[in-house]
């Protein structure tokens, strides 16, 4: 709760400089490649994150980063900040937050979709046509294959469950007997 | 003075001495005399007396005794009445609190048995539906095809599409 607290600041903060500035998106695309080069680069990430390197190596392991991967002013900046302050751990809970920020400006939302079996994209897509007739809003889902649903798919979106499973079903039955 | 017979004049010497005799007597101890026997008299007529009243205390005190051994027996016998009045309340009391633990146990034993064979019941039929329900899921789950799969997907969407 108090992680989500923080990293909801840092998020809306750079949104606010991204909004003023037109570049929120950038923003985002810059913020996922550097995390995608901490996720490749386990070590590195770990040595930013980590107090094991003095303050000023690690600040200058962050400027070299920054660079290489062409980061915007404002990002760097944030990323300096989170550095000084010990907060690097926040930094994928910062993207996610950010990430909701930018779909909610473009009008859009993202969910999950479970399937027992692998599906086609032209199903994903006709589910979220529905989804955004439903929602008034762009849908994003992305696909998670779970065998637990027998058979069938159940929708998450931002906490509401639509659920057409089989798992589900025996569940409904299995409660309905009981109830007799 | 002789042949046996005594002269008129010893028989008046007697007699003078006998009654100077008395006279002394009368003159000396007649007034000690006098007060013995008024005293004694007197003593006799004080003891007479407190008899007399002693033996009235006594009446009077037989007359209080018994006026209070009738005045007892009457209360021994609201006494008893009362023990026995007490007792039969008592007793109706006991009786009545032992119908009506007796009613609350036999209550209790009801609700205990419906609460437990309900329970039992439940149990058992969670457990049927348990079982019901894993051989049921193992049977779709091997019976269940990609084309069944595709084909729920399908019912899901024409049912959100119904939804909205």
């Amino acid at each position: 709760m108090i992680s989500q607290s923080i990293a909801k600041r840092y998020a809306k903060g750079l949104f606010a400089v991204g909004e003023k500035d037109g570049r929120y998106r950038e923003y985002l695309t810059a913020m996922e490649s550097i995390l995608e080069v901490f996720n490749k680069e386990k070590q590195l990430g770990r040595a930013l994150m980590l107090p094991i390197l003095e303050m000023k190596k690690r600040k200058e392991l962050l400027g070299d980063i920054m660079k290489a991967c062409d980061a915007p002013l404002p990002l760097a900046n944030m990323f300096s900040m989170l550095l000084e302050k010990n907060r690097m751990g926040y930094i994928n809970l910062i993207k996610d937050v950010y990430s909701e920020l930018v779909d909610e400006k473009e009008g859009r939302i993202r969910g999950t979709l479970y399937t027992a079996y692998p599906l086609v994209d032209t199903m994903k897509n006709r589910i979220e046509t529905e989804l955004k007739k439903k929602l008034q809003k762009d849908v994003i889902l992305q696909i998670i294959e779970d065998k637990t649903l027998i058979g069938g798919v159940k929708v998450n979106v931002k906490g509401t469950i639509i659920d057409g499973s089989v798992k589900q079903q025996l569940e409904t039955l299995k409660e309905n007997i009981l109830k007799e | 003075m002789t042949g046996g017979s005594e002269s008129w004049l010893s028989w008046v010497f007697k007699f003078v001495n006998f009654a100077v005799l008395v006279g002394v007597l009368i003159k000396f101890a007649g007034k000690p005399f006098k007060d013995y026997f008024i005293n004694r008299h007197n003593t006799v007529k004080d003891k007479f007396e407190e008899a007399e009243k002693l033996l009235r205390e006594a009446q009077e005190m037989k007359a209080t005794y018994e006026m209070r051994l009738e005045g007892l027996n009457k209360e021994i016998e609201e006494f008893k009445k009362a023990v026995l009045d007490d007792a039969e309340r008592e007793k109706k009391k006991i009786q009545d609190e032992a119908a009506a633990f007796a009613s609350k146990l036999r209550e209790q034993a009801t609700l205990t048995y419906t609460q437990e064979a309900k329970e039992v019941r439940d149990r058992i039929k969670g457990e049927m539906v348990k079982l019901t329900m894993e051989q049921a899921e193992k049977l779709v789950k091997e019976r269940l095809t990609r084309e069944d799969h595709n084909k729920m997907v399908e019912e899901f969407i024409e049912k959100m599409g119904s939804l909205n």
